[in-house]
């Protein structure tokens, strides 16, 4: 039980970046607006969490410009997918 | 208490994942359109060439210029009629239901769909322009099925089933090849506008 306990990540306990993950997992990248309207939360909500997951270096962010817009778009790490998916075994084993 | 927020969380996840990858929903008049056109150039095509040669066996087919006009006229005409009656109706379908779509989604799925019919297509050509008529059938239903198969990952609906059938029947044109047209018609005719009505009758329900 302690070991479980220890896979959940800290960094998963909001719904809103248990979002923020599975959508980045089931898509190579997606911008901040679409990202917004895929989990229906606000802007300052958002931005706070996928800085929070940037800090852990489990999300990268890349900015561009299109049509000389400022485009942000989010990928998932190696890192961060790793955790992921051990945070979700840990869940699974947990229920088990 | 503890095992249902966990539950919840579980049950977030896999929402989320499908909402975000598999937010495209196919309408089912694109393969009736698509499988009414192709029907009727597979009748089309075996009533003029194929049924008069009989058994032409795995031997390269060698039609006169005539014949090789008219299969031309055929041919092309079925292709663009076929492939842009189903293009223009999910077209359609996803400006009409375009709310959550994000254009970058469609941009993927689209290149999804044409990067294996498009490789498929211009063998197909170079086969074709050479007379190896034989191999065009069977080949074009296998990139047609891999096609299927490659956009299965956007989409709600159950394109992956369709795509594998295409696929055995191609196999299966190549493998017989006198009745190559056969399994060509079924495969771009029936077998598309069953899929669209089973389509249709699902989404309607």
């Amino acid at each position: 039980m302690k070991k479980l306990l220890q896979d959940l990540d800290k960094a998963f306990e909001t719904k809103v970046r248990l979002g923020i993950m599975a959508a980045l997992t089931v898509n190579e990248s997606l911008n901040f607006s679409s990202l917004k309207d895929i989990l229906e939360v606000t802007d300052g909500n958002l931005a706070t969490h996928l800085k929070f997951l940037e800090k852990c270096q489990y999300v990268a962010s890349h900015k561009e410009f299109l049509n000389k817009k400022p485009n942000t778009s989010y990928a998932v790490t190696a890192l961060g997918r790793e955790a992921f998916i051990k945070h979700i075994k840990a869940i699974e084993q947990m229920l088990n | 208490m503890e095992d249902k927020k966990y539950i919840e969380d579980l049950s977030h996840i896999k929402e989320v994942m499908n909402r975000s990858s598999r937010s495209i929903s196919l309408t089912g008049l694109s393969p009736i359109a698509a499988g009414i056109i192709g029907a009727i150039g597979a009748y089309l095509a075996y009533s003029m060439f194929f049924r008069d040669y009989g058994a032409m066996g795995y031997e390269k087919l060698t039609l006169s210029a005539e014949h090789m006009q008219t299969l031309n006229l055929l041919v092309w005409p079925t292709l663009v009629l076929g492939l842009g009656s189903g293009l223009l109706f999910a077209l359609l379908k996803i400006r009409r239901s375009s709310r959550n779509i994000s254009p970058e989604q469609i941009r993927r799925m689209f290149v999804n769909l044409f990067v294996p019919l498009v490789a498929g297509g211009l063998a197909c050509l170079v086969l074709f322009t050479n007379g190896y008529i034989i191999f065009v059938l069977g080949l074009s239903l296998i990139f047609y099925g891999l096609a299927l198969i490659n956009t299965d990952k956007y989409t709600f609906d159950d394109i992956k089933t369709l795509g594998l059938l295409e696929i055995i029947l191609g196999l299966t044109a190549l493998y017989l090849p006198d009745y190559g047209i056969i399994f060509w018609g079924i495969g771009f005719g029936l077998l598309q506008i069953i899929y669209g009505l089973i389509m249709q009758t699902k989404s309607s329900s």
